[in-house]
């Protein structure tokens, strides 16, 4: 069975499922929806699809039936609108993370969705990395015993602009979707400090789990950092950055050049999204997910305004 | 230049001795005579007098006696843990500049005391840590040299890849529980008896002194306030005394700086080597990523026992360097590297994080 896919947006990955899609045998991209019309053909070219237009609206209209689902690589702010009108005219649906931009909105997606009877799978990136999908692997395997503490550092360059709730709701979200699929439970406390540029959350979980995740916008311009420890009860692994970086020796201090993981969590959500199509069942992230990392996500926001810790209540979160 | 060498008093040997070694190592420090308090347990004495013996010198059971016979200038103390402070005050009230093992004490009472008495006396106080590993050095270089800028984030990662006793839930049902100083006793022969004392301290306690350390060095500033996670995860001697051996804790800072600290005793299947150590920290110029086992030597070979670290830390001159900062502190009327304020104030970042542990709230550090 083949599944055709519209692409909806340009975002970051438009250009990198180019090299994904011939390695997805039961995979056509069909359609590319941007609103610039040299840009949309320019995506649809590389992947070989034969539909442009520059809306949903206008793909919806005329071209129903040449696609059975859409991939949405837009902005947060418009994802779940472009995932809700395209489940209710019946096409399934995958979404960049996060979801929506609040727990409330994901709820809405969730529902349509559901009404629908369409699939919807959040695309979390971080979950399908080859180095995340191995640390997952070990705790699974029950390698590594009861978790204990994950620890995660994410650096990127400056942007000028920023707000810590945007980080927190846009980045941090998805480190926080990470720690409640590896503790496969949600945090009982929230803690988190900050400041405009820069945000360190500390969850707690029960039986003692705990996790520190922090997310940084003011490196230089270049290469970001990514390091991700988990402590078990039996066992520990250690996915960083520093030890997978080589040396380029220019002159002077060499520069430490990191090794490229390729677009294997590409093609991992792709194959996933569309199996969980062919066999009418949940994909492994779903919009529940997201909205339960959302939830806590939006709990970090509050902790960082309120410098307070906040704490699981009846499947809410209040001041501790 | 022949600088005069310093004649020192080793006041009770009961851990790994490795700092009354280190003393004896520099060539400023001449150990003098081993003396301790006559009401102590026989295991005390046994370790005060093999000591004594290894150097050649006289065991005295009393304190007050070995000092003023001995004329020693230094003190160098590592009892238990709860004796610490004792010892110290004792010490310095005697004239005798110190230098102790960690932790400083498992109350910050305690540390006042010894504060005061320092402070009192006009004597030096050196609390044993590790800032002048050579990654230490160097992170404190870059720091120092404005490479990132101002720092506003500092997080350390503390793992000691030891085991410690029975793991955890593998005690018999109905089992007595654990008596913490007969563990630590056993726990000689393998090193891990780092909480040696008869009252039980966890990871935060027994450890946290060198991370804290660590930070404050990189940063400069105190700790104001801390939210902590704390659990017993791995051991059951850590279960049975409801003290934890795996803990995350929240730092904020003067300044507005902030920070982590994850702290644990996880096991040695968790790491090829001691544990995972390493230092991140942000600037407003740039960031900072830092393995304290740098540099080291990989070294395999067949039949290699498990219990040898593959890994060899080299150039390692922190003992040195430790003994030489207290020397020249006393020679020139300067600073040590770690003080006795900033010993308490770290005792008290610890104790604040144990407390919000407890009671999962932000505490401030007093």
């Amino acid at each position: 069975m083949m599944t055709r896919l519209a692409l909806i947006g340009g975002g970051e990955n438009a250009v990198s499922y180019t090299s994904v899609a011939p390695r997805l045998p039961n995979v056509a991209f069909v359609a590319v929806v941007h609103p610039k019309p040299d840009v949309a053909q320019r995506i649809a070219d590389s992947l070989g699809a034969s539909i442009t237009t520059n809306s949903l609206d206008d793909l919806l209209d005329r071209h129903l039936d040449a696609f059975d689902a859409v991939l949405i690589s837009e902005s947060s702010d418009s994802r779940a609108n472009l995932a809700i009108r395209s489940a209710e005219r019946g096409k399934h649906v995958c979404v960049s993370s996060p979801l929506a931009p609040s727990a409330q909105i994901a709820t809405d997606v969730i529902n349509a969705c559901r009404f629908a009877n369409v699939r919807l799978m959040v695309a979390h990136s971080l979950r399908f990395m080859p180095s995340q999908q191995a640390v997952k692997s070990a705790l699974t395997d029950g390698k590594l015993g009861e978790p204990g503490l994950l620890r995660m550092h994410r650096w990127t360059e400056a942007t000028g602009e920023s707000d810590a709730r945007d980080i927190v709701m846009s980045q941090t979200v998805n480190g926080i979707d990470f720690a409640i699929w590896l503790f496969n439970e949600m945090p009982t406390e929230v803690y988190a400090v900050g400041r405009p540029d820069y945000v360190q959350v500390h969850l707690g979980f029960p039986d003692g789990g705990m996790a520190l995740i922090d997310d940084a916008r003011t490196l230089p311009s270049g290469d970001g950092y990514f390091s991700l420890s988990l402590i078990g009860s039996t066992g520990a692994v250690y996915a960083d950055d520093h030890h997978n970086r080589n040396l380029l020796f220019r002159g002077g201090n060499p520069s430490a050049i990191e090794t490229d993981q390729g677009q294997f969590h590409l093609m991992a959500q792709l194959q996933e999204f569309v199996a969980a199509i062919e066999e009418h069942r949940e994909p492994a992230t779903t919009g529940a997910d997201s909205r339960a990392a959302l939830q806590v996500a939006e709990a970090t926001v509050a902790s960082l305004q309120s410098q307070q810790a906040l704490r699981l209540v009846g499947g809410t979160y209040e001041l501790a | 230049m022949n600088l005069p060498k310093f004649r020192f008093v080793a006041l009770s040997v009961v851990k790994h001795a490795y700092v009354p070694l280190a003393m004896a190592a520099h060539p400023r420090f001449e150990p003098v005579v081993v003396a301790d308090d006559p009401d102590q347990p026989g295991w005390v004495h046994e370790r005060n007098e093999r000591f004594a013996r290894q150097f050649d010198i006289p065991y005295i059971r009393d304190v007050e006696r070995a000092i003023a016979d001995f004329d020693a200038q230094v003190a160098v103390v590592s009892p238990e843990a709860e004796r610490h402070c004792d010892l110290s005050v004792r010490a310095a009230n005697a004239g005798l500049h110190i230098v102790q093992d960690k932790p400083m004490s498992n109350r910050v009472s305690e540390c006042d005391r010894v504060v005061e008495a320092v402070e009192r006396n006009q004597v030096k106080f050196l609390l044993w840590n590790r800032n002048y590993l050579p990654a230490l050095v160097q992170a404190r270089q870059a720091v120092e040299s404005g490479k990132i800028g101002e720092p506003y984030a500092i997080h350390v990662d503390f793992y000691f890849a030891k085991d410690a006793g029975p793991p955890k839930r593998t005690s018999k049902p109905k089992a007595a529980p654990i008596n913490w100083l007969e563990r630590q006793i056993q726990a000689h022969s393998d090193g891990s008896d780092g909480g040696v004392g008869h009252d039980p301290m966890g990871e935060l306690k027994i450890e946290g002194i060198y991370p804290l350390a660590y930070i404050r060095m990189l940063t400069g500033v105190d700790v104001q306030r801390v939210f902590a996670r704390t659990t017993a995860h791995f051991h059951q001697a850590n279960v049975d005394n409801d003290i934890e051996d795996l803990a995350t804790v929240t730092l904020e800072m003067k300044r507005g700086i902030v920070g982590t600290l994850c702290i644990g005793r996880i096991g040695a299947a968790s790491h090829p080597d001691i544990g995972e150590i390493k230092i991140h920290m942000l600037g407003s110029e740039g960031a900072l990523v830092i393995s304290e086992a740098r540099p080291e030597v990989s070294i395999y070979y067949r039949d290699q026992l498990a219990t040898e670290y593959p890994h060899l830390r080299i150039a390692d001159d922190n003992n040195y360097q430790l003994a030489e900062n207290l020397a020249q502190a006393i020679d020139t009327d300067g600073d040590t590297i770690l003080n006795a304020q900033a010993g308490r104030d770290i005792c008290a970042t610890a104790q604040a994080a144990i407390d919000s542990g407890r009671s999962g709230v932000p505490v401030d550090v007093s």
